[in-house]
């Protein structure tokens, strides 16, 4: 079935639309396939790409009011505090190691927290926020661990809890907190009654949008006369457990970067509560199983069933380790989950410990 | 001035566009992550930048 229908246009528009189909290479080709692949860019938008256009809006709509608060808050506190450069060393050993501890399930299931606790590891430790009280009460303490950061980026009010509980109090004087320009201004108060130095830095979200970003404007609000340069910003991909692998090789500088407890998935249908929503719908769908995917680890022949919000996560870090593969070695010593694949090591943690304690 | 025709083949509705845009409408629904990942043209400034 088919129907006409009239159009008008001027000799030249007909000479000029002739001359750029044969330029572009169609000109035995039907109108149509011409047609085609001028839209073509629209089409080839790939499902990590689809995912990360999606997130970065929900989380600009669902954060960024919050991210300016935040700052607004904290911003006395940045001007009289310290920034996270002061932690870059000036000349950076040509052979050190540092291990981000994460909370995903696989640091239960393999013993991992006590594994490292009894180990005689010399590297530092960097615990994401959602793991430091239970690697405090694991063993893993600065008593033992010298070197021993956290850092948090998250701007909810709930990360507080993440300090709440009298172990943090008690070892907090050892402890570097590195806390992103945007947490709650909760955080930032209970982070110091725990006795902990704190280090600002900033999270990159929009500087590619120039001048009129939230980061280039925080960034010059946080300039003083004691502090010209403000703070530095890192890439968080989305969460703590990579923004704590950024800050091991570009901030500490180590040479080595192992990950504990970064599954970017789940092993059964227990799911986090925090952020994590299972729509209503049919879950034998195909888009609902494009969307949760079950990811199959070969190297430790486990299965995840990832969500949309892991997608995002591991899509990036995974992208990320290979192309920073160049200045940083990344060791997943997991055990599982999904992070594997070109430019990451995976090994046991007592393989970790044992090859990379420096 | 040229006038011209278009003849226009209708199609069936798109079953691949359809399901895209449930895909992307149950990614909507599914959160929104604690942060967000970082892009620029300049592939460099994507992991670190010392001074804003």
């Amino acid at each position: 079935m088919s129907e006409d229908t009239s159009f008008e246009i001027s000799e030249k528009t007909l000479k000029e639309i002739k001359k750029k189909k044969k330029e572009m290479g169609f000109s035995k080709k039907s109108w149509d396939d011409w047609f085609q692949s001028l839209f073509e860019d629209q089409k080839s938008e790939s499902t990590q790409e689809k995912i990360e256009r999606i997130f970065e809006k929900t989380t600009l709509d669902t954060y960024y009011d919050e991210w300016i608060q935040n700052f607004s808050s904290n911003l006395d506190y940045i001007k009289s505090g310290y920034s996270a450069r002061d932690l870059i060393p000036d000349s950076p050993s040509s052979s050190s190691s540092s291990i981000v501890i994460g909370r995903g399930p696989s640091i239960k299931k393999h013993n991992h927290l006590e594994i490292l606790s009894k180990s005689n590891y010399q590297g530092t430790v960097i615990c994401t926020d959602g793991s430091l009280i239970n690697a405090l009460k694991s063993g893993i303490t600065p008593d033992r661990f010298k070197k021993f950061f956290v850092i948090t980026i998250d701007t909810q009010e709930r990360q507080k809890k993440s300090y709440d509980d009298p172990i943090v109090k008690k070892y907090g004087k050892q402890i570097k907190c590195i806390l992103s320009s945007t947490v709650s201004s909760h955080t930032y108060k209970i982070v110091k009654e725990s006795g902990m130095q704190v280090y600002w830095i900033h999270t990159l979200v929009d500087y590619d949008k120039g001048k009129s970003s939230f980061n280039y404007i925080s960034g010059l609000m946080t300039k003083t006369k004691t502090n010209p340069r403000g703070l530095p910003a890192i890439q968080t991909g989305g969460n703590v457990g990579t923004s704590a692998w950024i800050v091991g090789w570009n901030i500490l500088k180590h040479t080595h970067v192992g990950l504990i407890g970064i599954d970017h998935g789940y092993y059964s249908d227990e799911r986090s509560s925090d952020d994590h929503i299972l729509p209503d719908g049919d879950i034998n769908s195909s888009k609902f199983k494009k969307a949760y995917p079950k990811i199959h680890n070969p190297i430790y022949n486990v299965t995840c069933i990832q969500d949309p919000i892991f997608q995002y996560y591991s899509n990036a870090l995974k992208e990320f380790i290979l192309k920073a593969s160049k200045y940083v070695k990344t060791i997943n010593a997991t055990e599982g989950g999904t992070i594997f694949g070109n430019g990451i090591e995976c090994v046991t943690l007592k393989n970790f410990i044992k090859n990379f304690n420096f | 001035m040229i006038k011209g025709n278009f003849k226009i083949k209708k199609i069936e509705q798109n079953d691949e566009n359809q399901e895209e845009r449930e895909f992307e409408q149950l990614i909507e629904r599914s959160g929104a992550g604690s942060h967000m990942v970082f892009r620029s043209k300049n592939e460099d400034d994507e992991f670190f930048i010392d001074e804003l």
